[in-house]
């Protein structure tokens, strides 16, 4: 594969939005989980916390002003499901650990990835709401604010379980790890391309994109 | 040191001198918080992290008279105290003789407690970011058990009352004084009641306990007071399976991870698929 060829897939303003997210993400888990474990740690993590959920939210703004049609092409792809996206998803596990066949060839994202991109955005939403009332508690009613907690927790929880499938499938999985470098580069190798998003493939083929 | 304590507020009792108030100040070295002059007759509108205790006032209208309610208001060292379960640094605790201590050094002033607490108590400090609250002199009390419950060593509130209409002492005795007020005061009052007295709420009582003549409503107290419903919610259940959860992903990916190195698997490109 030395003379791999590579094909376009994200725009530079969406990989530094990627990056910035998650940073930010990571750093509200290691500033939050100590109070969600009960561990005590200085006051300032609070501060950090607060800090890192504005940086948390950038990202959004970020990408419309500066890539507008690829945040939608995103958006759009993690609302419109079909049949390919729950075939991929049922295979999953067994891709996973490399045993899977016959996967129906996929859009520019894949069902696990469609999934990833809905929770992660329902999460970000539920996360901010019930972060800001939690930050501006004296604006809230106090019923509201005592249940912003365990929304909150229960938020993150989710958040975490995705983030760590979401880590191994672009740095450890031998399948799936080539895609890494589309968040680095913004491009990814033709054959992975082809192999993983075969619907996408076959339509860059027609457009002569490649 | 299992002897479990309580304060006892007999309200009907009470000249609202403000004694109590102002040696709670002095023992605990609190400033005065400067409260603008508005035309009320009570001095405090609310507890702060600067006043762990007031006498509430409350004026009603009856046939044309005005009639004044006071209370003792402060933290009610409840049985089973919201504050302490939403505390996630334990700095708040149920000590055994029944007050709800705290510990300045694990406090982290995240205000959990604030808004967790039934009554609206602890207030966590601006300057110091450190959660107060009353702690009924603690240390005081453990002189007053260890010396044969000596007077002197009473809290200092209870200590100051002229009218004697803070008692305290052991929680039996103090029932045993409620339950025998409460039987004076139906005489006159026909909704005289208990306060903090019965354990049969999700609170299970306090250790601060009150025998009002009226409604506890009348004093601005909740008449059925209850812990916050999502607190059990969330550490009893969002928190537990959030663990679970974050868990099994983390033996997910690791099984995934193993299994992957030891088969050679999951390194296919583009020949197996078509
Ligand atoms: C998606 C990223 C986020 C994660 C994973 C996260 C995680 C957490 C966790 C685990 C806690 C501790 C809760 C507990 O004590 O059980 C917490 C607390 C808190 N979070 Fe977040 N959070 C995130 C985003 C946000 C955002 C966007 C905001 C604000 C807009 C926010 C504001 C707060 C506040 C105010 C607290 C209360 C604790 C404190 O005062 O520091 N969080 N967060
Ligand atoms: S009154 Fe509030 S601060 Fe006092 S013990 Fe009960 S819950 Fe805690
Ligand atoms: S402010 Fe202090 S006492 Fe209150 S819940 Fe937080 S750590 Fe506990």
């Amino acid at each position: 594969m030395n003379n791999e060829k590579y094909v376009k897939r994200f725009s530079k303003f969406i990989v530094i939005a990627h990056w910035t997210n998650a940073i930010s993400f990571i750093m509200l888990v290691l500033t939050g989980l100590p109070l969600f474990l009960g561990v005590k740690v200085p006051e300032l993590l609070q501060i950090v916390h607060r800090v890192f959920a504005v940086t948390f939210l950038l990202p959004t703004p970020f990408m419309i002003l500066m890539d507008r049609q690829g945040f939608m092409q995103w958006t759009k792809s993690a609302w419109s499901w079909s049949k390919r996206d729950f075939q991929f998803l049922a295979v999953f596990p067994l891709e996973l650990i490399g045993k899977a066949k016959n996967i129906p060839k996929q859009d520019f994202f894949n069902g696990g990835q469609k999934l990833n991109s809905v929770l992660t955005i329902l999460g970000a939403v539920t996360m901010v709401a019930t972060g800001f009332i939690m930050w501006f508690k004296e604006s809230f009613p106090v019923e509201v604010v005592r249940w912003a907690y365990p929304v909150h927790d229960a938020g993150m929880a989710v958040m975490v379980a995705v983030i760590i499938g979401h880590i191994y499938l672009s740095v450890g999985h031998p399948a799936s790890r080539p895609s890494f470098i589309g968040m680095t580069k913004g491009v990814v190798p033709e054959s992975y391309a082809k192999a993983h998003h075969g619907r996408w493939y076959d339509e860059l083929k027609e457009k002569n994109e490649i | 040191m299992a002897v479990e304590i309580a304060m006892l507020h007999d309200v009907e009792k009470c000249s609202a001198c403000r004694g109590c108030s102002v040696a709670c100040k002095q023992w605990k070295n609190l400033p005065a918080d400067k409260t603008p002059f508005d035309g009320d007759y009570q001095s405090h509108k609310d507890l702060s992290s600067k006043t762990y205790t007031l006498i509430r006032m409350k004026e009603t209208m009856v046939d044309d008279k005005v009639r004044w309610d006071f209370l003792k208001f402060q933290c009610m060292h409840c049985g089973i105290a919201g504050c302490v379960l939403g505390c996630p640094t334990n700095a708040l605790q149920k000590e055994e003789t029944g007050i709800v201590s705290h510990d300045i050094d694990k406090c982290i002033g995240c205000g959990y407690c604030e808004i967790n607490c039934t009554f609206g108590v602890p207030h966590v400090d601006k300057e110091t970011k450190k959660s107060t609250k009353c702690n009924l002199c603690i240390d005081r009390v453990e002189k007053y058990i260890e010396n044969g419950y000596d007077r002197k060593y009473m809290p200092s509130c209870a200590k100051t009352c002229t009218a004697d209409a803070i008692l305290f002492g052991t929680r039996e005795e103090m029932v045993k004084i409620a339950n025998e007020r409460l039987a004076v005061l139906r005489e006159k009052y026909p909704d005289a009641c208990t306060y903090n007295v019965e354990t049969d709420n999700s609170i299970k009582g306090g250790a601060m306990m009150y025998v009002l003549p009226y409604k506890p409503s009348v004093y601005g107290l909740p008449d059925e007071p209850q812990l916050a419903p999502s607190l059990s919610v969330w550490k009893d259940k969002i928190q537990p399976a959030g663990k679970i959860l974050m868990g099994a992903a983390v033996v997910a990916v690791a099984g995934a991870a193993v299994v992957n190195t030891v088969t050679g698997g999951g390194k296919h490109g583009g020949d197996d698929h078509e």
